[in-house]
Formats: structure tokens, C-alpha cells, sequence
């Protein structure tokens, strides 16, 4: 988790609103691009230095031209190609607030999606880690599950899972017991103990009285 | 012979293009830990390295010599 200055980060977060924790998915997530952006590299440095050796005809005369053509824009445009993923990874985050849960995702360079939560609607906060990358880098996938219509969050490659997770739940709690809400969120009904005792009696659930005996009669 | 270095321009500025919009992502949306800027400077830095190597091999070619550029031109 990346150290958080206390600046804004979205439009709607209000000045008192401190972020807790801010990530990004593991630079491990880029590994496929960096792969096919290394081999595009080689195969430019192989065109300057072996290719023109082994087949002269490259670059004598017309194909000369074709060659340095070729060669130049695969540099310039495999270079624009790993920025712009690098660009993508960089802009697609996740912040906790001690208010909102929220994910700012840049997907392709004209589309930008930015979903907030406030931390009641959180019902169940669940990470997962499997396979060898996951577990040698200390990497998962943490799942938060939402109340009613909102979409659940899924955030991948995420480091530290366990240690979000729990954060995201200590940070419902206290939110919950700041607002008195009565705890739809991760720690249930447990919420109802820290709060103020006008307050939670006007969160109780009614009592309902059944008519016993005389019911069943 | 002129079509190639008119082409390769063409080519230059759907690249710049592209340049420009991610550029202006990371200024726009840049973070306080500054590493968008950082990425920024050095994607720029690669970029003309590769734009000045990539010119001196290509002045090399007959055909982007500025006489033949405009005598290919018909001027």
C-alpha cells in the first residue's frame, strides 16, 4: 500500500475526509506486456545489428528504405506501447477513505470510471490468494461484497490482501460506530454495542410479541 | 521516392498523437507521489533518443535528402 498524502483524489471527497490506504494492482499484473514489449525490443535490436549481416540484401539499394521505415516505428511505437500500459496501470486505483470505498479505473485513453461506496453498504470483504505468483509476491485478489444494487468490487494483483481486508473491515467498524449505524456491513449487528444508547434504540429492531399459548388455541 | 518520408511522417503523427493523449492523462490525473511526471520525462527522453537515432539512419537513405525530398515533390 502506497504512503497516502492527505490531498484530494475525487470530486466528491470531502475535506475532512482522510484517505487511509491508496493501491494499484502489482507491477506483476504488467508481466504479459512487458514480455511482448522485451521481444519487440530484441527483434529491433536483432534488425540493427545481426539481421543486416546475415542478409546483406536488407539494406542495399530500395530495401534500404523499407528497413529504416520498419525499424524506426517499431521502436517508436513499442516504446508508446509500453508507456500507455504502464500509463493505464498507474491511473487504475483503489483508495479507502474513513468515509468511502472507492475505485478510480482508467480503461483505454478516453474512458475513465470512477465508483464510490460509503462504508455501510459493505457487507462481506473476502481475499484470495492462489497459484505460485500469488503466493511468492505476497499477492490476491480481494472481493468486497455490497449491499443491495451496488456492483461489488474486485480488485486483482492487489498486494497484501489479508492486510487490506482487514483494514477496509476495522475501518467499517469505526465508521459505524461514528454514524450509529446499526451494522448492515462485515461485523453485523456487533456495531449496536458502540453506539450511543437514543441512538441505537432508535435503530432496534421492533419486538414483536407473539400471542403464546393462547395463539395456538 | 518522397511517398516514404511523407509516410513516415503520417505514421510520426498518429504516434505523436498518441504521445500527446497519455501525456495529457498523466498531467491531468497525476497522483502526489509523483511517478506519472517521472514516467512522463523518461517516455519523452526514449522517444527523442530514438527519434534522433532513427534520423540519422534515415539521412543516410538517398531518398530523405532535402534536394531529393523536393525534387521528389516537383519543386
Amino acid at each position: 500500500m502506497a504512503e497516502v498524502k492527505q490531498v484530494k483524489y475525487f470530486e466528491s471527497q470531502q475535506p475532512d475526509e482522510e484517505v487511509i490506504f491508496l493501491v494499484r494492482r502489482h507491477l506483476i499484473a504488467l508481466m504479459p506486456v512487458f514480455a511482448i514489449s522485451f521481444f519487440l525490443y530484441l527483434i529491433g535490436f536483432m534488425a540493427i545489428f545481426i539481421f543486416p549481416r546475415v542478409m546483406p540484401m536488407l539494406v542495399e539499394g530500395f530495401a534500404y528504405n523499407v528497413y529504416v521505415l520498419v525499424v524506426s516505428l517499431l521502436f517508436l511505437f513499442n516504446t508508446v506501447f509500453l508507456f500507455s500500459n504502464w500509463v493505464l496501470h498507474y491511473l487504475h486505483i483503489a483508495l479507502l477513505t474513513t468515509e468511502h470505498f472507492v475505485e478510480i479505473d482508467q480503461y483505454g485513453l478516453f474512458g475513465r470510471r470512477i465508483s464510490a461506496l460509503t462504508l455501510d453498504k459493505i457487507q462481506d470483504v473476502s481475499n484470495d490468494q492462489k497459484g505460485l505468483v500469488h503466493t511468492l509476491f505476497n499477492l490476491g485478489l480481494v472481493q468486497i461484497q455490497t449491499a443491495g444494487e451496488a456492483p461489488n468490487f474486485v480488485l486483482q494483483y492487489v498486494p497484501d490482501p489479508y492486510k487490506i481486508c482487514q483494514t477496509i473491515m476495522e475501518t467499517e467498524e469505526e465508521y459505524s460506530s461514528r454514524h450509529g449505524i446499526r451494522g448492515t456491513g462485515v461485523n453485523g449487528n456487533a456495531n449496536i454495542h458502540n453506539v450511543e444508547p437514543e441512538k441505537a434504540a432508535a435503530t432496534e429492531e421492533p419486538q414483536i410479541e407473539y400471542p403464546g399459548e393462547e395463539w395456538k388455541k | 521516392m518522397a511517398i516514404f518520408l511523407l509516410l513516415y511522417i503520417l505514421i510520426c503523427l498518429i504516434w505523436f498523437f498518441w504521445a500527446i493523449i497519455l501525456s495529457y492523462l498523466i498531467l491531468r490525473y497525476r497522483y502526489p507521489d509523483n511517478m506519472g511526471p517521472v514516467h512522463l520525462v523518461v517516455f519523452w527522453g526514449v522517444s527523442i533518443f530514438i527519434f534522433v537515432i532513427s534520423i540519422s539512419f534515415i539521412l543516410k537513405a538517398d531518398w530523405v535528402t532535402v534536394p531529393t525530398i523536393f525534387r521528389g515533390a516537383g519543386v
